[in-house]
């Protein structure tokens, strides 16, 4: 049976199509029901300025390089990270957070630089190459004006860099609260491990951004983002690895990652952003690599792509204009037993595809597009609908071939690790909502003192993730850990399909629930899960569980 | 540009006719308005040209409307000009009859408590009032009694009726054709440092002691010079270090 609170939906959603003055001009007493205020008309009413679009070259991030330990004052302290003795770092970082301006584009007025929030002087910051066995430790400084001072008014230069979805104890996670004010420092420690030591838990392409409560989506959207990629000796990063064990995906300059931002530009190409959008907030220029609808050289052989949307808020799916399908190795940096043959990639915010486009079948001279062409006309989710042709992403320019093509795109990469229902411990259910004017899990707004679930270390759980909502869709995102979706909307997961592999978002939809069997394995601590619409993050759709020793769970 | 238009330009929202009924309270209020500093910036603010009052850029461009706003204390005030202005705010909107089915002012009194002097001196909470037919300056000042509400650093305030939908827009986007008096956010409190124009949201139902804690997170702040100091993370307890 209908609840109010249901009937209520339903005439938000009516109302929507209808005109919603009625709707809410008889339902005074129960305001709190209506969903949070916002509709951004801001792309219709003021555009950004053009920018002619595949003028701009892509921007290819340069791979992060390690300074020696010796530099820094004080040094890492083992006693201030978990397993710090176990796995001693071999490479250190250190990343300086500032601000400048950025040039997203050649054509006035984005030629005069755009003020930006980025590490070590660019956005995306430089792309991290990391090795399994070989852990690392990242000293990151806050080098941001203080406010009042920040010509990026609508951020907040306070940060905590979380990288998504690593392996790593939670005073090396990036969880909201461990923030850093300009002037300050914090140390990560990654130690290279894949979850339960289990080669098949690992996980190849991530992401690191910033976390900070109540600031993510400003902040990240101001360029406080960058790839984070990890090899190991199948997925070894070296198209010509002799080894038997390397699988020989295109390396070096023919692996590119891709980050996708929609931002909104002012009439004097600096940076739009409305705090007070509770929806989610959209923009009208595609950007890659942070660069508006960039063109990129391609040789005439195969390249692997990794695309990640950045956020904050919209959702893409992804064609070619010829027509090609993708070859798809990973989902959410996990690989798939064996790649997948699409037409579209359909990526929400903070999910991961790793492709293969091949490019031989193009002769020099041929031209490209990626298009998305999902619709979507404010931050409370995607229509569904597809646009013809959609906006374009960015343009493949194909040159002739400069060596010979040895890469190689295997049959079987690995399967996916087996679900014993058997180790779980607990059920538990995350119903996504909202609560007068505030995005809620389970009616509650974010608390981070309040620990939402006590996970025992070493066991399994199943979590039920569902959306109350029936006009938005919410992408979450559970860190630490990636989890196996079993069951969607009542139906199992099809073996070889899009959901059969390991992730670590979700994409739900209007009225989605969703089933998925996680592990919490190797380290203690608190960690959070969040809707990744970091509008939504923003607006205290965040849960914290702790991973508490066996026998002390709740 | 002359004069007159510079005026208008700068005080978006103030009418003449509401400076003059602006002027018209002040002869009786300015020196009465409990807020500390209001009586400063109220001589300020009409001792000078209005060009000097140009609001700092808000959110999404918008900007805090100068309407002239009654306080439950039976004062009229300019809402930004001086209220708003180089101010750390919470502001948010209410009713008396919303409160009794969504109750969040019970919450920020206690918040009041915690911030204590703070409160009238680094911090200022505005509630404003969707519902001015009823919501009586008399009306508010009895609820603010019945709260506890300390008029140094919290008012209640009453906007006519027809400048409810520009203070809302001001901190808003309104959905189309929704009318202010079904605000859908009564769970919601902007948070800002007005003069930096940086601001975030809490939950109004949020635990006093995280409430608290973030007016300092949008303080202006003096530029970092030196050595950057480590935050964290923190020595680990015995029984986590041991790998």
């Amino acid at each position: 049976m209908a609840t109010r609170r249901d009937v209520l939906k339903l005439g938000v959603a009516g109302g929507s199509a209808l005109g919603g003055a009625m709707f809410f001009g008889t339902q005074r007493a129960k305001a709190q029901l209506c969903p949070p205020d916002g509709t951004p008309p801001v792309l219709e009413v003021a555009p950004s300025p053009p920018a002619t679009p595949f003028r701009a070259p892509l921007f290819v991030m340069p791979v992060n390089q390690p300074v020696p330990r010796s530099s820094f004052n004080p040094p890492p302290d083992p006693h201030r990270h978990q397993r710090f003795s176990e796995f001693p770092p071999q490479k250190f970082y250190r990343m300086v957070e500032s601000e400048f301006r950025w040039v997203y584009h050649p054509d006035p007025p984005y030629d005069a630089g755009s003020y930006s929030w980025g590490f070590n002087g660019i956005t995306p910051g430089p792309t991290y190459h990391n090795r399994y066995g070989q852990p690392l430790f990242t000293r990151r400084i806050n080098n941001l004006p203080p406010v009042g001072v920040s010509k990026v008014t609508w951020a907040l230069p306070s940060t905590t860099i979380h990288a998504h979805n690593m392996h790593t104890a939670s005073e090396s996670d990036g969880i909201p609260m461990d923030y850093i004010d300009p002037g300050e420092f914090w140390d990560h420690h990654y130690a290279m491990f894949p979850a339960g030591n289990d080669p098949l838990e690992k996980l190849h392409t991530l992401w690191y951004h910033d976390h900070r409560q109540d600031f993510t989506a400003p902040n990240v959207y101001a360029g406080l983002s960058g790839f984070f990629l990890n090899f190991d000796q199948q997925d070894s990063g070296d198209e010509h690895d002799p080894s038997p064990y390397a699988w020989n995906l295109p390396s070096g300059r023919y692996d590119v990652p891709l980050m996708l931002h929609d931002v909104q530009f002012g009439a004097d190409g600096q940076i739009i952003f409305d705090n007070f959008l509770t929806d989610g907030w959209l923009g009208d220029q595609m950007t890659v690599n942070r660069r508006i609808s960039p063109f990129f050289e391609v040789e005439a052989r195969k390249y692997r792509f990794r695309l990640l949307n950045g956020g904050p808020s919209r959702f893409y799916e992804l064609f070619l204009s010829t027509g090609q399908k993708f070859t798809v190795l990973t989902n959410d940096g996990n690989f798939y037993e064996s790649p997948l043959e699409q037409d579209s990639l359909q990526i929400s915010v903070a999910q991961r595809q790793d492709v293969i486009i091949d490019f031989s079948r193009y002769s020099p001279g041929d031209q490209i597009i990626l298009y998305n062409r999902l619709e979507q006309t404010n931050g409370r989710g995607p229509t569904g609908r597809l646009l013809d042709p959609g906006y374009p992403m960015m343009r493949f320019d194909v040159v002739p071939r400069t060596r010979p093509d040895r890469s190689k795109v295997p049959d079987f990469f690995r399967p996916q690790p087996k679900i014993d229902f058997g180790e779980v411990r607990r059920h538990r259910t995350w119903v996504f909502d909202y609560d007068g004017g505030m995005w809620t899990v389970n009616g509650k707004i974010f608390d981070p003192n309040r620990i939402d679930a006590g996970i025992e270390q070493g066991t399994a759980e199943i979590w039920t993730i569902r959306n109350a909502g029936s006009t938005w869709s919410h992408p979450i995102h559970t860190h630490f850990e990636e989890f196996q979706i079993f069951e969607k909307n009542g139906r199992k997961i099809r073996p070889g399909s899009r959901l059969d592999v390991k992730k670590d978002v979700i994409s739900l939809g209007p009225g989605d629930e969703v089933k998925f069997f996680g592990r919490w394995r190797d380290f203690l601590g608190r960690h959070v899960m969040h809707c990744h619409n970091v509008v939504h993050e923003d607006h205290a759709m965040m849960i914290r569980w702790d991973i508490v020793p066996p026998g002390q769970g709740f | 540009m002359s004069s007159k238009q510079k005026e208008e330009r700068s005080a978006e929202g103030t009418s003449q006719g509401a400076r003059r009924e602006l002027l018209k309270g002040l002869a009786v209020g300015a020196m009465a308005l409990p807020l500390a500093g209001v009586a400063k910036a109220a001589t300020g603010t009409l001792g000078q040209s209005p060009a000097h009052c140009a609001p700092p850029p808000q959110p999404g461009g918008r900007v805090l409307p100068n309407v002239v706003v009654e306080t439950h204390e039976g004062q009229k005030a300019l809402f930004y000009n001086e209220l708003l202005r180089g101010r750390i705010v919470g502001v948010h909107f209410m009713s008396i009859a919303a409160d009794a089915t969504y109750p969040v002012i019970g919450n920020l009194a206690k918040t009041q408590a915690l911030l204590g002097d703070r409160l009238g001196k680094d911090v200022f909470f505005f509630s404003i009032s969707t519902d001015p037919e009823n919501d009586t300056p008399e009306r508010l000042k009895e609820f603010a009694l019945e709260h506890g509400i300390n008029s140094r650093g919290w008012l209640l305030l009453r906007p006519r009726p027809e400048d409810v939908p520009k203070i809302h827009a001001s901190l808003f986007r309104p959905r189309p054709g929704a009318h202010i008096a079904e605000d859908c956010s009564p769970g919601l409190v902007r948070y800002g440092n007005v003069e930096a124009g940086l601001w975030g949201s809490f939950p109004a139902r949020d635990v006093p002691e995280n409430i608290v804690r973030r007016f300092s997170w949008v303080k202006t702040r003096e530029p970092f010079n030196g050595t950057p100091k480590r935050r964290g993370p923190a020595v680990l307890p015995p029984h986590l270090r041991a790998s």
